[in-house]
């Protein structure tokens, strides 16, 4: 545990350093929130019979999507990409030369970048209560955090594999755009999957975002304790553990074949 | 295999190829070219606990292919590597335990943090940690005289200084063997020759420690390795002390000066081509040549005198790396033409 808050006290130091890029990147998702409050209001009264199982109000609905949208790209896309850069500097290997194991590696290096989509997050949510009508039922964080890092947890399974990817052949082959596109459009990130067409509505529940995002706009928007979204929970639980343990097999073994191929740094 | 009791580290037939061209997409449509190529093949090294050990060769010989597999980043496809006593194809933990790595590239360090971060990412690494590591961390810089300057970042530091923070982070832990990979690649001849006083005078006598280095640079390796392994296309052709392998492997160099109208008799007593001409001055030309040995040069004079040649100076030169090298590569390279003739 000590090599991975290490790893991630080096990796968020360094991040702290861009102190522009930070700055620009949270005014963004503040100017962000501007057009969606607006599109939002326009299409209230269309979604309002669509989205009333979960939200009263379409513009909240959109922010949960949005933080959910937040944790699933940052699952997908970090450890790929961070992976790519450290082969090219060589920091890959040197870290591998120590008794460091990847697991601490990839959960080392995997703490800022949530921790950032948590302040991100956060940012959005007292945004859409400070303008929102209908009301966030704070004191259930804990319960939204934690199925947020459910399916953050589930998501990294593909970031693992993409990070495998990375490893074997130096390219994600556009897995982490794929999945994150695929999860937002199917899993009920910006509209409910009753509004799919009917070919692609049943794969919805394929998708751990749908599940996710109804228990977290449950907890958030209706103020429902975590024992009321029980089959989401698990549902959820079953996919974190299933993404994990694949991608960690796939990442283990990719390792293995890097350092046979000799591709765990530039030539 | 056995292994000398002395022996800090043993390689045995270790044997290596990569893919020759990468690209997935020329591996899928099975381009031509794309098989494998041999970087090492059955090599054998032993060094002795304490000593300065150099792996030499040209670029593309399989030195840095052969320190990955000592550090246990690169799996070859056959034979052993014994560190400290342990297998490290077996128990690759363990040896990550007793070597540390500084490499030839400093975009490995993090740039964007201070040198003491860099070091104290590495300690925590290896399982220091309080104050006991905090304590290592400045003795580690101090050692590499970086202590006033650890707050700084390492985006700020000249490339010597970088290097000087490679070692500071390889040594934080006191591994009782190093690894270094063209220790003083990018640095000034002036920052070289103190790196180089201080890997010989603290990091070997002081610290007692053992350390296999990668070179292609002459001054690095006259000065530092105690012994020497040539590599030559991935094959090790010599291993000993580099005076013995200029000896065994070079051959001996003399330079002659002696007057310009001599000069198509004495190319062709000494064996140079007579194709080209050297510059005259004051009348005179120089020459170089190589003999199998410095027992040679009276017959080589000799021969000189009665052919007409007025000889002004003869002497030996300094065999250089570079002659070594290529003296221990010719065999490979008429192998080579043998085969392609």
């Amino acid at each position: 545990m000590h090599r991975m808050l290490a790893v991630a006290r080096a990796y968020s130091l360094s991040m702290f350093t861009y102190r522009t890029r930070t700055l620009v990147s949270l005014l963004s998702v503040l100017l962000a929130v501007i057009p969606v409050y607006f599109i939002a209001g326009a299409l209230q009264p269309l979604a309002a019979g669509a989205i009333a199982s979960e939200s009263t109000e379409y513009f909240t609905y959109l922010i949960v999507g949005s933080v959910a949208a937040f944790v699933i790209t940052e699952a997908v896309s970090a450890i790929p990409s961070l992976i790519n850069g450290y082969i090219t500097s060589g920091t890959l290997e040197q870290l591998l030369t120590t008794p460091l194991r990847w697991p601490a590696l990839v959960g080392g290096l995997s703490v800022y970048g949530f921790c950032w989509v948590a302040v991100r997050a956060l940012v959005l949510l007292v945004t859409a209560w400070i303008w929102a009508t209908s009301t966030i039922a704070w004191p259930r964080m804990l319960e939204f955090t934690i199925i947020m890092a459910l399916l953050g947890t589930a998501f990294i399974g593909v970031g693992l594999i993409a990070g495998a990817l990375v490893l074997l052949v130096r390219s994600t082959l556009f897995v982490p755009p794929a999945v994150s596109t695929l999860a937002a459009l199917l899993g009920t990130v910006y509209f409910p999957s009753s509004v799919l067409p009917p070919a692609f509505a049943p794969y919805a529940a394929f998708v751990p975002t749908t599940d996710a995002l109804r228990a977290a706009r449950q907890i958030l928007l209706r103020n429902q304790p975590l024992s009321a979204v029980m089959p989401e929970l698990l549902a959820l639980c079953a996919w974190a553990a299933g993404g994990l343990l694949i991608g960690s097999l796939v990442f283990h073994m990719a390792l293995q074949h890097a350092r046979r191929a000799g591709t765990l740094t530039q030539y | 295999m056995s292994t000398r009791t002395g022996d800090a580290i043993t390689v045995h037939d270790v044997t290596k190829s990569f893919r020759a061209d990468r690209s997935l997409w020329r591996r899928l449509r099975r381009v031509p070219g794309t098989a494998s190529r041999a970087v090492l093949d059955k090599v054998c090294v032993s060094v002795t606990r304490g000593e300065i050990f150099g792996l030499v060769g040209a670029n593309g010989a399989g030195k840095t292919t052969l320190l990955k597999i000592l550090s246990t980043v690169l799996i070859p496809e056959c034979g052993s590597v014994m560190i400290d006593g342990i297998d490290g194809l077996a128990d690759p933990a363990q040896v990550r335990r007793r070597l540390a790595v500084v490499p030839a590239d400093e975009r490995a360090l993090f740039w964007r943090v201070s040198a003491t971060e860099n070091v104290r990412l590495f300690a925590s690494l290896y399982g220091l940690m309080g104050r006991e590591r905090d304590d290592a961390v400045a003795r580690a810089l101090e050692l590499v005289g970086l202590g006033d300057v650890g707050r700084q970042h390492v985006g700020s530091f000249s490339s010597g200084m970088r290097q000087r923070t490679l070692i500071a982070r390889a040594l934080v832990t006191r591994p009782p063997i190093l690894i270094m990979d063209e220790p003083t690649r990018s640095l000034d001849p002036v920052t070289a020759r103190e790196l180089r006083r201080f890997i010989r005078d603290v990091l070997c006598t002081q610290l007692g420690a053992t350390i296999l280095l990668a070179t292609h640079s002459t001054e690095e390796a006259m000065q530092l390795c105690d012994r020497a392994a040539l590599l030559v296309r991935g094959r090790v052709v010599a291993t000993d002390t580099l005076s013995n392998l200029q000896h065994s492997i070079g051959g001996a160099r003399v330079r002659v000066r002696i007057d310009a109208f001599s000069e198509a008799r004495a190319r062709a007593l000494l064996h140079l081509p007579t194709t080209t001409t050297t510059p005259t001055v004051d009348g005179m030309i120089t020459l170089e040549a190589r003999l199998p040995d410095i027992a040679h040069a009276p017959v080589v004079v000799e021969a000189l005198v009665r052919a007409g040649v007025r000889i002004a100076e003869f002497g030996p030169v300094p065999l250089t790396l570079a002659d070594l090298l290529d003296a221990a590569a010719a065999p490979a390279r008429a192998k080579d033409d043998e085969h392609h003739a």
